[in-house]
């Protein structure tokens, strides 16, 4: 049994990091500890896709001549690449929305802007958050594949 | 086939791609509502000219990206049924866009409108990349995409529900997209393949020889959550009704008629082209599938009869019209999977148009989309008032109309299921009289003389010709689609078996 978790190490940890992430996610009422929740979610993903390609005492995937080597694979590499740059617009999305609520509301508690939200003091911040005209942040979606 | 329509799932890509990036560089902010509109316009001619090309060869083709082959490079595949879903997906946006236009000039800032149009267009891309890939994580990429760009196009409204809402709409969007990723990831382990074509031979193996049975398992239920997740199938539709209620008329009209079926279209590919039919049965995955759809259709209808808010009950009536998707994909056969994509087309062209009429509506109403705010409206706007109308008995199923052909398709798909032909047809029968139950007492609404002494605020420019033409073409093609059942359904039957 033993053997078997330290062989299986990584999915089991990155299976623990994506089940904590999305704990924290859904159910953490702070704006920035969903953030981090979703950071810890991706990673979770990460680590699983870079464990695949993994392999005990491979190296890089680069040729020299003569020389018999084995290697990782590195395509799961670069599927982490990309997830990671989806991953960073995905959170600079999720930091500018939480930016834009905080202006609103001052508060970073899910449950205390939706409170305040249906308790209709909406319209009175909307006249404040016209003047304080907020930074522009639509342009992180362009993710290069 | 000549090089032209060999290029055109490419450049249909490249060209919503190249004007997205444009659009929020341009000077006056009309520009960029034109050059989005031509452009999809000019994939829109490309979509019917590849789609007739195939039907008469009757052949589908993949296309390498920069000529690599797999497993370095990335595929585009063109058969009938993508070139058909291509076509109604350009035709859909424009006439969207084209409806839309009145609210997005009131409801967006006028410096933030050509970025909107960039939005639209990034949304645009990627449902039509997910139309066209033949690689799962290309299909990824543009998932995130469609994600991130349609809650941003929820939160352009500006007000602090749209804020919450695009909050709520994206935590449970990268649920799903890290679903489908983990999914992705096993499917990669155990076969070693991305694209669809090996990763199909690979599970065919893997399944004969009795291998990796529990990871291939785990693989497709992470995957169908994932997407269920994302197109709001029930019960993962708590974040639908908000995002849609509080968009704009566009952004709504968008998301329910495109982006939820682009993650449809993903589906099928998965159930066709890489698991097979025989397989996902054999897993249960399309017992899971069809039970999804039926809770869905009923119980997703049974809270749109509660909603007071017109918005938000075309939102819940969009969750229910997902799940005859899934229904009919869960029915596990071909003629249900025909049924599928017959429903995804009614649908895309029904729900928009709903969603443009309520829009106008609204407008012409007291300002506010309560149903006591938009009583006689349809007086006022007597257009908006037809769209509504028309589309809400196309969903009730009134003959001729496109939700009659697709629920007439599903039914007869239904006959020849095994256990499934019962309750389809039950689900069927009971969700169509709740569609009434909700639909017919609004139209009545609408149509009913406005109460005494109501303030209106002074009528807007809704009648403006844009939103005229986008209306009729709306009501041409559902009629269209209802009444040339034959010729749609051909194609997508040679589509479907050229799929696989």
């Amino acid at each position: 049994m033993l053997d078997l978790i330290i062989h299986q190490r990584l999915y089991i940890g990155s299976i623990a990091l994506f089940i904590l992430g999305l704990g924290t996610l859904f159910l953490h009422p702070n704006l920035i500890k969903k953030i981090i929740g979703l950071n810890l979610m991706d990673t979770g993903s990460f680590l699983f896709l870079a464990a695949m390609g993994y392999m005990e005492g491979g190296q890089a995937p680069i040729l020299e001549e003569g020389a018999e080597q084995v290697f990782i694979n590195p395509v799961p590499g670069g599927l982490v690449l990309t997830g990671i740059v989806v991953a960073v617009s995905s959170t600079a999305l999720f930091l500018s929305l939480t930016c834009r609520l905080y202006r609103r509301y001052h508060s970073l508690n899910l449950d205390d802007i939706l409170m305040r939200m249906w308790s209709g003091e909406d319209k009175v911040e909307q006249e404040e958050d016209q003047e304080s005209n907020p930074v522009s942040e639509q342009e992180e979606n362009e993710e290069p594949k | 086939m000549s090089f032209l329509t060999f290029n055109i799932p490419m450049l249909s890509i490249f060209l919503s791609l190249l004007s997205a990036v444009i659009c929020p560089m341009l000077p006056k902010k009309n520009q960029a509502f034109h050059l989005v509109r031509i452009v999809e316009l000019i994939v829109l001619a490309m979509s019917v000219y590849l789609m007739v090309q195939l039907m008469t060869i009757r052949e589908s083709f993949t296309y390498m990206m920069g000529h690599f082959p797999a497993p370095w490079g990335n595929e585009l595949r063109a058969g009938p049924l993508e070139a058909l879903l291509a076509t109604c997906f350009s035709l859909v946006m424009v006439l969207s866009l084209t409806g839309g236009a009145e609210d997005i000039r009131r409801d967006i800032m006028p410096h933030r409108q050509n970025r909107y149009c960039l939005l639209m267009q990034l949304l645009y891309t990627a449902v039509i990349a997910m139309v066209y890939t033949n690689d799962l994580f290309t299909g990824y990429v543009f998932i995130e995409i469609a994600a991130i760009t349609a809650c941003i196009a929820v939160v352009a409204k500006e007000s602090g529900h749209s804020t919450v809402a695009a909050m709520r709409y994206f935590i449970f969007s990268s649920l799903g997209s890290g679903l489908v990723l983990m999914g992705i990831s096993i499917l990669y382990c155990i076969t070693g393949h991305l694209l669809m074509e090996p990763l199909q031979v690979a599970i065919a193996d893997l399944c004969q020889k009795g291998l990796y049975q529990l990871p291939l398992t785990a693989s497709a239920v992470l995957m169908i959550l994932g997407l269920s997740i994302k197109s709001a199938q029930f019960p993962f539709h708590a974040w639908l009704p908000d995002a849609y209620s509080s968009g704009t008329t566009a952004t709504s009209a968008i998301s329910s008629g495109l982006v939820l079926k682009g993650y449809m279209v993903l589906l099928l590919k998965l159930i066709l082209r890489v698991y097979g039919l025989g397989t996902l049965a054999r897993m249960h995955m399309c017992n899971l599938m069809f039970i999804m759809g039926l809770l869905g259709m009923l119980i997703t209808s049974v809270s749109a009869i509660r909603q007071e808010n017109v918005n938000r009950m075309v939102a819940y009536s969009s969750a229910a019209q997902i799940s005859y998707i899934f229904l009919a994909f869960g029915m596990g056969n071909l003629a249900g999977l025909a049924a599928g994509c017959f429903q995804i087309l009614a649908h895309a062209f029904t729900k928009p148009m709903i969603f443009v009429g309520t829009g106008a509506l609204i407008r012409a109403g007291q300002g506010r989309s309560f149903w006591s705010d938009i009583r006689g409206a349809g007086r006022r706007a007597p257009l908006a008032g037809i769209a509504f109308t028309v589309g809400g008995l196309s969903l009730c199923g009134l003959p001729l109309l496109a939700g009659f052909a697709a629920k007439y398709q599903l039914g007869s798909a239904a006959i020849s299921c095994g256990w499934q032909t019962y309750p389809a047809l039950f689900g069927l029968a009971v969700s169509s009289v709740l569609n009434a139950v909700y639909f017919i007492p609004g139209i009545l609404v609408i149509w009913n003389r406005p109460p005494e002494g109501a303030v209106f605020p002074p009528m807007p420019r809704s009648s403006t010709y844009q939103h005229k033409i986008s209306v009729i073409c709306f009501l041409i093609a559902n009629v269209f689609l209802g009444s040339m059942v034959g010729t749609v359904m051909m194609v997508i039957n040679r589509g479907l078996q050229l799929f696989s």
